[in-house]
């Protein structure tokens, strides 16, 4: 990439590192594991930035390569995700700050429970906020597909979580 | 809970993030690696390439070489034939003819082509060059494969298939196979011809021998023949101990 490509790169790095981090945290439920998928996605970015031609779309192969790179991983035999009977950590409410941190806690420890897809769908939805239809295109899913998988992950989610947040409903 | 409510959730549930543990650098570095990676995937995956096709055009070519001097040389035969020779390596004999040209991959050519070939195995009247030894007749031949190739590893030759047929006066039903092979400064043929039991010995003029007995109870005959230039044959004082050693193995 020349100077100016490096440049672009660089302001759009700044720009979206943080929210990358975050949804990947979302996906993956560890900090560590965040940032290696969330660089993942940047270098591939990187790698085909020149070959970028809608910059409106940046976001949005990020985005797809962060999601693939996550589901994948958990499909590998010695990273797959075991589910539990019970939340490893116990949120205890304290006081406001105590209730914050303990909702906090307990709905990324839900959210681990759910299955990848399922997670992956509830996180593009309500942390990124898009609609069903962008959503449906970063998975490479039908819309259908992403109305379904969205109604049961937050069902799997309501039962991970069970008294802690209270009842979530179906959103779409 | 609405869909607001939730996503407030979710952006409050990820929002004490640590410092990142990567920079713009650490991506440009990685991607540097990842097309490294990739270039030398490809390079070696181009190498690999070019070395199958050029490996493949060498072994068509030769396969080709081969075929074509199989046809010539069968093709030369029709105007010319020897009677009681064929080829060593016919590789399809329906396409050769009854009367080949002797030793295709090696050994000298006919000195002089019999003018009225006989198809009865009588002799033809012309001489021949080594391969015939003017003695290779009625029983051997032919290059016995199976001989040959137990010659030429007793006698170290490293391409069985320059074998020739046995320069001997062999009997019917006998089968046999000869090297042109150089011994020290001793320089000629060593034959071997494997005959039936009670057979009459197959030695021309000339030539030294031995024999031994095979397991089956045939007569397994060396023969040693000098060539011009030398006065004894190759591996004479050795004929013995070899004709055992072949014996053995049949």
């Amino acid at each position: 990439m020349d100077q100016r490509d490096e440049q672009e790169f660089a302001e759009y790095f700044a720009a979206r590192r943080e929210a990358v981090r975050r949804t990947a945290f979302l996906l993956c439920g560890d900090w560590h594991r965040a940032d290696d998928f969330a660089q993942t996605a940047f270098v591939a970015l990187h790698r085909r930035w020149r070959k970028v031609r809608d910059k409106q779309a940046l976001d949005a192969y990020v985005r797809r390569t962060l999601v693939r790179a996550v589901i994948d991983e958990s499909r590998r035999p010695w990273r797959r995700e075991r589910f539990v009977d019970s939340v490893p950590e116990t949120p205890s409410g304290d006081g406001e700050i105590g209730d914050s941190v303990a909702t906090r806690e307990a709905l990324v420890a839900g959210l681990r429970r759910v299955p990848p897809r399922q997670r992956a769908v509830l996180v593009l939805r309500f942390l990124e906020g898009l609609d069903v239809a962008a959503a449906a295109e970063a998975l490479g899913c039908s819309e259908g597909t992403v109305k379904s998988q969205t109604s049961r992950g937050l069902e799997a989610l309501r039962e991970a979580l069970g008294d802690t947040i209270e009842d979530l409903r179906p959103a779409s | 809970m609405d869909e607001q409510k939730l996503g407030e959730l979710f952006r409050d549930a990820a929002r004490d993030a640590p410092p990142p543990s990567f920079d713009v650098d650490a991506v440009r570095s990685a991607s540097a690696r990842a097309t490294s990676r990739r270039r030398s995937a490809v390079a070696a995956g181009s190498a690999l390439a070019v070395v199958l096709v050029f490996g493949g055009l060498v072994l068509g070519a030769d396969l080709v070489r081969n075929t074509g001097g199989d046809l010539t040389a069968a093709g030369s035969a029709q105007d010319a034939s020897s009677p009681n020779v064929t080829p060593f390596s016919a590789g399809e004999p329906e396409m050769l003819p009854k009367d080949a040209s002797p030793d295709l991959s090696g050994g000298n050519p006919p000195e002089s082509i019999p003018d009225d070939p006989s198809t009865q195995g009588d002799e033809p009247s012309g001489t021949a060059g080594r391969t015939l030894a003017g003695s290779a007749q009625r029983g051997c031949v032919e290059v016995d494969r199976e001989l040959a190739v137990a010659l030429a590893d007793e006698l170290s030759v490293a391409n069985a298939e320059q074998a020739s047929p046995a320069a001997a006066d062999c009997p019917t039903d006998a089968r046999g196979a000869s090297f042109l092979v150089r011994d020290g400064a001793v320089y000629g043929t060593v034959s071997v011809v494997l005959a039936p039991a009670d057979s009459a010995a197959p030695v021309p003029a000339g030539s030294r021998h031995a024999s031994a007995k095979t397991s089956d109870g045939r007569e397994l005959y060396l023969l040693s023949r000098p060539e011009e230039g030398s006065t004894a044959g190759p591996f004479a004082d050795d004929l013995p101990k070899l004709a055992q050693r072949l014996a053995a193995r049949f």
